[in-house]
């Protein structure tokens, strides 16, 4: 027999008790220092959130959605915005040119009808160094923008202008002249670059690819005051962490801004922000934060713990529908695609899962833009109705198969159903709607794709035969070419470009797209419209679902804050918000 | 010895370039290019665009092609330029590696501090309410996803207690140095690192533990322990280095994993660290940004096998290399 040993008391307990007890000693020193609590909002400092990343702010250059939430704020050189209410306003421009006053006028050349404008930048406008903002900057923003060496996005602005000339005597005026007269013409003109800064450094490396990229001061020199031109510039930028923004002392606009500095922070998980705005580490949630889901549970928390933020559902211009790939035999006949309509209750889904806070979609307009109309005659409209729907199918030629799911020419009808993984609020949708469709005999596959292989191959390239569910995020009076004229159909041809992903060809939506470009009489783009949202309607190339709310969350002590429904966010108001001294929150 | 680290270390070097070639040949194929998916974003993409952005970047060329022009501006010591950020890379990755090797690092450190002694501990008392409760907490600790614990700490700490910042690198707008620097960022790092030593400790306490039950057992302790050595001897040098061997295996993997490890709490954090950068740089195809994670990550991990296989060299003299 032997006899176990306790090897542990060879061990020197005490040390190991030590080191525990210097591990707590060391977190509680730490935690010494209070965090955030308590901090208190002020006019000094305002600390916004978001969950997306941002690139550097090269108005040019910069996508992200972030990026142009913040140009809002530090540029204010576009020549025109639209405002809150969806109104066209002049911005660095003193007014927007026309035909009637005579700053626009139509001419023909070589049997093309162009059109030359000019354009008058505000006399006070001017750079955060000082420097007047002049009609050289935009021409030399449109020098850059038309390099192949410079990766901007799309060249619009600078491919259909054909000559830019600025005027010697005055240069903050110039002229322009469009390669083709289109009444938005006022739309298509660049965001100047400051010249006296990045006019060498194109110089220097505007002929090497992505040179002048590289090497520009928005890179290589981003909190140069001379790059901004807003009411707010960039103080520091640290990319994936936050940006920092103070107030521009060369503002030139009427409204000089109260609160001093602004800090956006980038906080990729959607809890942990929340977390951030409730522990005070942040103050505001931009409209890139929050889900719907968690936007309406947060509300409901706002409610019941009586906390000083309000939620806010702006009903946007971004249109979530279904697009069905009109090459499949199954959805040839328009009457399966108008019964599929009827067989979805929009007005159940947006009450079932939004709450209501999300607005049953008619067609891809959105009823603030100009050219919506809902007129019984134009539009066609789809109540829920499954007696309709299996009537309307019935009429198609398809049967009940064995299976119980409906039949064309012994062909199932089942669909693959795809979409963004991972998107809580469309896999919802998709569960909602496949269930309906199962009640008229409607078999669906939901078969998701992350959203790189889902816009990038899916829809991009058009590899699905059934249904895809997504958006689209317009602006009022945005040219429906891109997204439903039949040249836009993507395919190997045309490098697989344009957003037609349907395949839908209609001759009269064509020609009326052509007609819609040129009419410069508004009244004349809605008669136009008219017909495209007419054609639309009927042969239901895409499934109107709901135009999607954008959502922000604000402390109930801010005020000046004009959420927009379209892509000129609230920050093109930005020297307007205030916090109101008499109504500071202590978070 | 020297033959035996040179001939390594030159394999090394193959392996290291084959796989990148293999990684950038696998980032290629998959679907959607970036110029496919700025065309989804964005419907006033013209073809033109399209093919102008396609020759701009250089995905008009062939895989092999692109790979070439990689590995020379990369050998050149230029590591490029983000697609997505637009700056270039060394801009964007220099601050966040160090962000996360720290996070990775002190975490690593901590949790064998903590779970070795616990380990011993554990085993040598094997069968006690100790060792019970050690067992329980490791499996719990094992169990506990990272994202659902850091949100937990955060409503805690944060949100409760308002003691630590709810997440962040270090406070932002403010010229901190010396003990202020450190303090700082000390508070915002004491989280993710709590939670990322609780994930790993539970790993190398059953790792211990195990390691220890069953050198407890040989005969060499058996002989140590008649030849009259005390006990505190037996374990510290005769059973502890003989059970470090599986320890310094599964560290050597740890720390080959410390820049893509982290994600999910650099993520729950808001931490600016490598992880996210990366996992975005690959969905967003962001060549330059991926591969030069992508060779640390291989690097890091053919570094850390060589040390371990050093180190059996030395933990257990048996073990020789020619």
């Amino acid at each position: 027999m032997t006899t176990e040993r306790n090897p542990l008391s060879a061990l020197s307990r005490k040390t190991f008790l030590a080191s525990m007890i210097m591990l707590a000693a060391a977190g509680t020193a730490l935690v010494g220092a209070p965090a955030q609590a308590g901090r208190e909002l002020t006019n000094s400092e305002l600390r916004m959130g978001t969950t997306q990343e941002f690139e550097n702010l090269n108005p040019i250059i910069a996508i992200m959605v972030v990026s142009t939430y913040l140009l809002g704020a530090v540029d204010r050189t576009e020549v025109v915005y639209l405002d809150a209410n969806n109104q066209w306003q002049p911005q660095a421009a003193e007014r927007i040119p026309t035909l009637e006053n005579g700053d626009a006028v139509k001419f023909t050349d070589k049997g093309v009808e162009k059109i030359k404008v000019t354009w008058r930048i505000r006399k006070e406008a001017r750079w955060g160094d000082g420097k007047p903002l002049t009609g050289n900057d935009y021409k030399f923003g449109w020098t850059v923008g038309s390099s192949d060496k410079v990766s901007v996005p799309t060249r619009d602005f600078y491919t259909d202008i054909e000559n830019f000339e600025v005027d010697k005597s005055n240069p903050k005026n110039f002229t322009v002249t469009y390669k083709k007269a289109r009444w938005d013409f006022f739309k298509i003109m660049t965001r100047a670059l400051p010249e006296h800064l990045e006019g060498a450094v194109f110089a220097k490396f505007g002929s090497q690819p992505e040179g002048y990229d590289r090497n520009s001061k928005y890179t290589t020199d981003a909190a140069n005051k001379g790059l901004y031109s807003g009411p707010y510039r960039v103080a520091q930028i640290k990319l994936g962490s936050h940006v920092e923004l103070v107030r521009n002392e060369n503002w030139w606009g009427p409204t000089k801004p109260t609160i001093e500095k602004i800090l956006l922070r980038l906080i990729p998980n959607s809890a942990t922000l929340e977390s951030n705005l409730v522990s005070g580490n942040i103050d505001y949630i931009m409209t890139v934060g929050l889900s719907l889901d968690e936007a309406i549970a947060f509300e409901n928390r706002v409610k019941s713990e009586k906390l000083p933020y309000v939620v806010d559902f702006i009903d946007s211009q971004i249109f979530e529908h279904i697009d069905l790939n009109l090459d499949n035999p199954l959805f040839k006949d328009p009457r399966t695609r108008q019964a599929l309509l009827h067989a979805i209750d929009r007005e159940g889904l947006t009450q079932a899962l939004f709450k209501g806070k999300q607005k049953v979609a008619q067609h891809f307009i959105h009823p603030s833009d100009p050219w919506f109309t809902d007129a019984p005659g134009v539009v066609a409209k789809y109540e829920y109705s499954p007696r309709k729907a299996r009537s309307l199918l019935t009429a198609a030629g398809f049967v009940k198969g064995p299976s119980g799911f409906l039949e064309l020419n012994g062909k199932p009808f089942k669909i693959v159903f795809q979409t963004t993984a991972g998107n809580k609020v469309r896999e919802n949708v998709q569960v909602f709607i496949k269930n309906q469709l199962a009640q008229v005999g409607v078999d669906v596959e939901i078969k998701n794709q992350p959203a790189k292989v889902f816009f990038g191959d899916i829809a991009g390239k058009r590899k699905f035969d059934g249904m895809i569910m997504y958006a689209w995020t317009s602006s009022s009076e945005t040219d429906p070419t891109q997204t439903y004229a039949t040249s836009s159909i993507p395919s190997a041809k045309n490098s697989w470009a344009g957003s037609n992903y349907m395949g839908w060809s209609n001759a009269k939506v064509d020609k009326a797209i052509t007609e819609v470009n040129a009419a410069f009489s508004l009244d004349k783009r809605k008669e136009i419209m008219k017909t495209i949202l007419s054609e639309y309607t009927r042969e239901l190339p895409s499934l109107p679902l709901y135009y999607r709310a954008s959502i922000t969350v604000l402390p109930a002590a801010l005020t000046g804050v004009k959420t927009t429904s379209h892509q000129y966010s609230e920050t093109y108001a930005i020297e307007n918000w205030r916090v109101k001294t008499d109504q500071l929150s202590k978070k | 010895m020297w033959n035996f680290i040179i001939r390594r270390l030159f394999l090394s070097v193959v392996v290291l370039i084959v796989i990148s070639f293999l990684s950038y040949a696998l980032m290629a194929l998959m679907p959607g290019d970036p110029v496919q998916e700025m065309l989804a974003s964005n419907p006033r993409m013209r073809v033109e665009d399209v093919e102008r952005l396609r020759k701009l970047y250089g995905l008009d060329l062939p895989i092999y092609e692109r790979y070439y022009n990689w590995l020379s501006d990369t050998l050149r010591g230029d590591l490029g330029y983000s697609r997505t950020y637009k700056v270039p890379v060394t801009e964007i990755m220099g601050e966040r590696i160090a962000n996360t090797a720290v996070l990775s690092v002190s975490a690593l450190l901590l949790s064998l501090l903590l779970a070795v002694p616990i380990g011993i501990i554990s085993a040598l008392r094997n069968g006690t309410r100790f060792d019970y409760v050690a067992n329980l907490i490791s499996f719990a600790g094992q169990s506990l996803p990272p994202f659902w614990l850091g949100i937990m700490l955060i409503m805690v700490f944060a949100e409760w207690l308002q003691l630590l910042p709810a997440g962040g690198t270090m406070t932002i707008g403010t010229e901190l140095t010396g003990i202020e620097f450190i303090l700082d960022r000390l508070r915002y790092i004491s989280l993710p690192v709590l939670v990322f030593t609780i994930s790993q400790m539970a790993v190398y306490v059953r790792f211990t533990r195990g390691a220890m039950i069953e050198v407890m057992r040989q005969d060499y302790i058996r002989t140590a322990r008649a030849k009259g050595l005390g006990e505190r001897r037996v374990v510290t040098v005769h059973a502890f280095r003989n059970a470090l061997i599986p320890l310094v295996t599964i560290v050597a993997i740890a720390m080959g994993n410390v820049f893509g490890g982290a994600i999910i709490t650099e993520q729950v954090f808001a931490y600016q660290g490598v992880g996210k950068l990366v996992y975005e740089a690959i969905i967003g195809n962001d060549f330059r940004v991926a591969m030069v994670a992508f060779n640390l990550t291989i690097a890091a991990v053919l570094i850390m096998n060589l040390i371990a296989d050093i180190s059996y060299a030395f933990l257990d003299p048996r073990i020789a290399y020619k």
